[in-house]
C-alpha cells in the first residue's frame, strides 16, 4: 500500500513538473510588427489612445492604423505583409492567439496591398470593408482599394473569395472585381493603370533578404537575415550559437534604446530603436561575458519586454531578465545570471534606471541616469516594483492637445525563478476579451492544420456568420478629424536615433504604365465552397448612406479623386488610379482642398523584408548543442506543422 | 538500508525492484538538484562596488526654472536646488540659458541636486557667474516622494456628498490645474470617466514644486495632485459652480 502511495506521488510529481516549471506565453504572430514607416501614421489602440507609429511598434488586436501622407508596412509573421497606402484607415479585428486562428481587418477608406508568402490554412486572412467581405484562399498578393462609393478586389497572384450580400465569387490571379454597399460587380481581367501605391509595393517586394535558419529556431527563421546584418553569431557554452550585436554606444545595453509603451492587451512594451530589436527584445535572453560584450540567446516565446522591474523612492529601474528569467547583475566586470537579493545594487551595469515620470519619454536614453549619476543614488535601496504602482502611470496618459500612449510591462515583479517568468508573461484582460495562453492554444493536438486546395475542399470551412452592426464598435470615419490631427502635437518624435535608424529621402513615385494580363481565363468558380457572408460595418445602408454624403464634403483629395472616378467608370472597364500624395497636392488647388497642414518632416524607416523559407523537419532543429531549458522545451510547440512546408510555393495558373 | 527496501530477493531468490520507492526517490532527488543549481551562483554585492564617482558638475540648457527649481534635462533624473536669490534677474530669466552648475547630490533627497554655483555661457569659453549660494538648503515645500503612499485617492462620484472628501485630511486628486488671473482663481477640474466635467476644487495654495512639476511636465495637462483638504463648499454654492471644497495644493505629478 505505502509503495502505490509512493508510487503515485512520484508518478504526479513527474508529470506534473513540466507544467509547474513551464513558461505561459504569446503566440508569436498574434502580434504585428512596424516594419516600415513613412510619413505621418498613427496608431490608435483600444482605449482610443493615438500614437505617432515607429518602426518596431506592436500592433495588436483592436489597433488601428491611420496614415495621412505616409506609408506603412506590416510584418504579420510568416513573410506575410500589409501594406497601406495615403490615407488609409485599418482596423485589426482580430490577430491569431493560435494556429487555428485567423487574422481579420477592416478597411474604412484608403488602399491596401496584403503579400501573403505562406497561409496556414485557408481563409485565414479576412478583409472586410463597407462593400464586401474578402476571404484569402491562397498565397499572394492582394489589393482592396477602399472609396466612399465601392470597393475595388485585385488578385495579383493567388486566389481569393469575395463574399456580398446575396452571393460570393472567387477571384483568382490577374481578375479584379468592384463591390458596392454588399453588390458584387462582375469580374475583369484588366488592372487598373499602375500609380504610385503599386510603384512602391513593387519597391518593397524587391526588398527580398533569404534568410535561414542556421543559428536561429526555425520559429525565428525569418529574423536571421537582419540579425546577420547587424551582428554576428558566437558559439558560447553552454548555450550554442548566441548572437553579438554591432553597437557603436559604448553605454549600450538591452532595453535602454527605445521607449515605453503601454498597449491594454499586453501592457508596458518596449519599443526598440534598434532596427533588429524586435526579434531581441521580444524573444529571447540578453547575457554578458567579459570579452564579448552583451550577446543574446535565442528563445521562442515572444514577451512585451523581457526585464525586471526594480523601484526605490522616485526612480524606475529595469534590467534584462537572464536565460534563468533571474535578473541579470554586471559588477566589476563580472556577470551575474541569477541574482536572488531583494535590493538591487544601484551601480550593475546591467541597470537603467528613469525618474518615475520620464518613463514614457519618447527617448529613455536621453532620460536615464548615466553612471556616474547613479553613483550618487548609492544609498538607493532599488526593491521589486509593485505591479499596481508601474499600473499607476497608465492615468498619466493625457498630453495637451492629444492622447498620448504610456507605457508599464506587466512584467514580472516579484517572486522567484520561472514563477517570475509566468508574471512576465501573466496577461491582464483590460478589453475583456478572453485571451487564452498561446502555450495552450499552441499545443492544440500539436499539429497545424493541413491547409488544403480550394478545390478539394478537405478542410471544413465553417459557414461564417455574417456579423451584425452592432457586434461591431463602428469606425469614425472623418477626416476633417485626421487633418486637424495633423496639426496636434505628437509625443513620440519623429526624429531618429544617429546611427541607428535609416532615414532615407523619399522619392518621387513614378507612374508607369499598367500591366494588362490578357493571359487570364475565365472559369466558373462561384459558389463552390460554403459561401462566407459579408462583414457589413455599417448599422444600416441609410447610416452608409449619411456617412457617404458628409463624406463627399470632406477634404480629402483622395477620396473625392476616387468618388469622382467611381462615378465616370463603368462597371465592364474601369482603371482607377488612386493619385500620389504628390499629384494630389497638384489637384487640391483646382477644387479647394485644403491640405492637413503637416509640419513633420516625413521620415522614411525601413527595415530589409526578409524571405520566409518553408520549414522543413531538418531545420527545425536548429542547434542540436543549444541546451534547452525545460520550461521552455516542454511547451514548445510545433507552431508550424509538416504539412505547412506543402504551402511555401504559390500555386501555378 | 533504503537499497535494500529497493531491491529484496524474494524466497524463490527472484530479485524485486520496488518501482514506487525508485520513482519517488529519483523524483526528489532531481528536485533537490535542481534548487542546488539555481542557487549555485547567487552572488553577495554588498562586498563589491564599482569605484564610480558622484558628479558635482551639470552644463546644459535650462528647460524650466520655477520657485528655487530649475530642470536641466542634462542632469538625468535630478531636479536642481537654487537656494537664494540669483545676483541679477530671477530664475526664471535662466530658462533657455546654457549654465553650468556646479555643486552636490543631496543625500536625504537622492532626486535633488543642491546648486553651489551657477554660471551662464556668454560666448566661447566664457561663463558669467549669476549664482553663489551662501545660505544652507531650506526645502520647505519639497514634496518627498514616499510621502505619495499616506495620500489616500480621493473618488467623487456626486458632489452633493460631501462624505465623499469631509474628514480625508491628505488626498489625492487626478485633474487638470486651471490657473487663474490671480492666486485665488486657481481651480482643479476633475472629470468623470467620460471625460465630462465632474466637480471643482478651490485652490488656496500650491507649492512652489507643484507648480514647477506642472510647468515642467509641460505635455501633459492632467496631473495627481496631493492635497490638503480643507472646508467644504456650502451646498447652495456647490450647485451653482460645482466647486466641492477648499484645499492647498502640495504636490502635482503623473503618478
Amino acid at each position: 500500500m505505502k509503495q502505490k502511495i509512493l508510487l503515485i506521488i512520484g508518478l504526479i510529481f513527474i508529470f506534473l513538473a513540466p507544467l509547474l516549471f513551464s513558461q505561459e506565453g504569446y503566440y508569436r504572430y498574434q502580434f504585428g510588427r512596424i516594419q516600415y514607416v513613412q510619413g505621418d501614421v498613427i496608431l490608435e489602440t483600444t482605449e482610443g489612445v493615438e500614437e505617432a507609429v515607429e518602426v518596431n511598434f506592436v500592433v495588436t488586436e483592436g489597433n488601428i492604423l491611420k496614415t495621412r501622407e505616409g506609408r506603412v508596412e506590416i510584418y504579420l509573421g510568416r513573410g506575410n505583409e500589409l501594406r497601406l497606402d495615403n490615407w488609409t484607415i485599418v482596423e485589426f479585428l482580430s490577430l491569431p492567439r493560435s494556429e487555428t486562428e485567423k487574422t481579420s481587418f477592416r478597411i474604412s477608406e484608403g488602399s491596401i496591398y496584403l503579400r501573403l508568402r505562406r497561409l496556414n490554412r485557408e481563409k485565414s486572412y479576412e478583409i472586410h470593408t463597407a462593400d464586401a467581405s474578402f476571404y484569402v484562399l491562397e498565397e499572394g498578393l492582394y489589393r482592396l482599394d477602399v472609396s466612399p462609393k465601392d470597393t475595388q478586389i485585385i488578385v495579383f497572384e493567388g486566389a481569393g473569395e469575395v463574399a456580398g450580400d446575396e452571393r460570393s465569387v472567387i477571384l483568382e490571379r490577374g481578375e479584379r472585381l468592384l463591390a458596392a454597399r454588399g453588390d458584387l460587380g462582375s469580374i475583369m481581367y484588366s488592372f487598373p493603370e499602375k500609380d504610385s501605391f503599386a510603384s512602391w509595393n513593387q519597391e518593397r517586394e524587391t526588398r527580398d533578404i533569404k534568410a535561414s535558419s542556421r543559428y536561429l529556431p526555425a520559429e525565428l527563421a525569418e529574423y536571421e537575415a537582419e540579425l546577420e546584418a547587424h551582428g554576428r553569431w558566437v558559439y558560447e557554452r553552454p548555450w550554442g550559437y548566441v548572437w553579438v550585436p554591432i553597437v557603436i554606444y559604448s553605454d549600450w545595453r538591452p532595453y535602454y534604446y527605445g521607449r515605453w509603451v503601454w498597449y491594454p492587451l499586453i501592457g508596458w512594451t518596449w519599443i526598440p530603436y534598434e532596427p533588429w530589436g524586435w526579434c531581441v527584445f521580444h524573444f529571447g535572453r540578453w547575457h554578458w561575458r567579459f570579452g564579448l560584450g552583451w550577446y543574446w540567446i535565442p528563445t521562442t516565446y515572444w514577451g512585451p519586454a523581457w526585464v525586471y522591474w526594480w523601484s526605490a523612492y522616485d526612480y524606475y529601474g529595469w534590467v534584462p531578465l537572464s536565460y534563468y528569467n533571474r535578473p541579470v547583475v554586471i559588477i566589476n566586470n563580472i556577470f551575474y545570471d541569477r541574482y536572488y537579493d531583494s535590493v538591487y545594487p544601484v551601480y550593475s551595469r546591467a541597470l537603467t534606471l528613469v525618474r518615475k515620470d520620464q518613463l514614457m519619454a519618447p527617448k529613455i536614453h536621453e532620460v536615464a541616469l548615466r553612471e556616474n549619476q547613479i553613483a550618487s543614488l548609492s544609498h538607493l535601496s532599488l526593491k521589486a516594483a509593485r505591479t499596481e504602482e508601474l499600473k499607476s502611470l497608465v492615468r498619466a496618459d493625457s498630453l495637451r492637445n492629444l492622447t498620448v500612449s504610456p507605457s508599464v510591462s506587466r512584467v514580472g515583479i516579484s517572486g522567484a525563478g520561472l514563477t517570475e517568468e509566468k508574471r512576465v508573461l501573466k496577461r491582464e484582460n483590460l478589453s475583456g476579451v478572453n485571451v487564452s495562453p498561446s502555450s495552450y492554444l499552441n499545443s492544440q493536438g500539436g499539429q497545424s492544420p493541413v491547409a488544403s486546395s480550394r478545390q478539394k475542399h478537405t478542410i471544413e470551412t465553417p459557414q461564417l456568420r455574417r456579423i451584425d452592426s452592432q457586434d461591431l464598435k463602428p469606425l469614425t470615419i472623418n477626416r476633417r478629424e485626421q487633418s486637424d490631427s495633423g496639426e496636434r502635437r505628437i509625443r513620440s518624435e519623429s526624429s531618429s536615433l544617429p546611427g541607428v535608424r535609416v532615414n532615407p529621402t523619399p522619392s518621387l513615385p513614378q507612374k508607369t504604365e499598367a500591366k494588362e494580363n490578357s493571359s487570364v481565363f475565365l472559369r466558373k468558380k462561384d459558389e463552390e465552397s460554403p459561401r462566407p457572408s459579408r462583414l457589413s460595418s455599417f448599422s444600416s445602408l441609410r447610416e452608409r448612406d449619411t456617412s457617404l454624403s458628409n463624406f463627399s464634403n470632406r477634404t480629402s483629395p483622395v477620396g473625392y479623386f476616387r468618388s469622382k472616378l467611381a462615378e465616370r467608370s463603368t462597371s465592364s472597364s474601369r482603371n482607377i488610379r488612386p493619385s500620389s500624395p504628390f499629384s494630389e497636392n497638384s489637384s487640391s488647388n483646382s477644387s479647394n482642398w485644403r491640405l492637413p497642414s503637416v509640419t513633420r518632416v516625413p521620415s522614411v524607416t525601413s527595415l530589409p523584408r526578409v524571405e520566409v523559407p518553408s520549414f522543413s523537419s531538418s531545420q527545425r532543429s536548429f542547434s542540436p548543442s543549444r541546451i534547452s531549458p525545460p520550461s521552455i522545451s516542454s511547451r514548445s510547440s510545433s507552431g508550424l506543422g509538416p504539412s505547412t512546408s506543402s504551402r511555401g510555393s504559390i500555386r501555378k495558373k | 538500508m533504503i537499497w535494500h527496501n529497493l531491491i529484496q530477493v524474494n524466497k524463490t531468490g527472484k530479485t524485486k525492484i520496488f518501482i514506487g520507492q525508485a520513482v519517488f526517490i529519483v523524483a526528489i532527488l532531481a528536485f533537490l538538484m535542481a534548487i542546488a543549481m539555481s542557487c549555485q551562483k547567487t552572488m553577495k554585492t554588498e562586498e563589491q562596488k564599482a569605484e564610480l564617482t558622484e558628479i558635482n558638475e551639470f552644463t546644459g540648457k535650462v528647460k524650466m526654472a520655477w520657485g528655487k527649481y530649475l530642470y536641466l534635462p542634462a542632469a538625468q533624473g535630478f531636479d536642481i536646488v537654487v537656494e537664494g536669490n540669483l545676483e541679477s534677474g530671477s530664475i526664471t530669466d535662466l530658462i533657455d540659458k546654457e549654465v553650468r552648475i556646479k555643486g552636490k547630490m543631496m543625500a536625504e533627497e537622492p532626486s535633488l541636486f543642491i546648486a553651489d554655483s551657477i554660471e551662464i555661457k556668454e560666448g566661447e569659453n566664457q561663463w558669467r557667474t549669476v549664482f553663489t549660494r551662501t545660505s544652507e538648503v531650506n526645502l520647505t515645500d519639497f514634496f518627498d516622494p514616499d510621502e505619495r503612499n499616506n495620500y489616500v485617492a480621493l473618488t467623487i462620484t456626486n458632489i452633493n456628498k460631501p462624505a465623499e472628501w469631509e474628514g480625508k485630511g491628505k488626498v489625492k486628486v487626478y485633474g487638470a490645474l486651471i490657473q487663474g488671473s490671480g492666486p485665488a482663481d486657481n481651480r482643479i477640474i476633475l472629470y468623470d470617466s467620460k471625460g465630462k466635467e465632474l466637480a471643482k476644487i478651490i485652490v488656496d495654495n500650491i507649492s512652489d514644486y507643484a507648480l514647477y512639476y506642472v510647468k515642467k511636465l509641460r505635455l501633459y495637462d492632467k496631473f495627481w495632485f496631493y492635497l490638503n483638504v480643507k472646508e467644504t463648499v456650502d451646498a447652495k454654492t456647490r450647485a451653482k459652480t460645482k466647486e466641492i471644497f477648499r484645499a492647498d495644493v502640495l504636490f502635482a505629478g503623473l503618478y
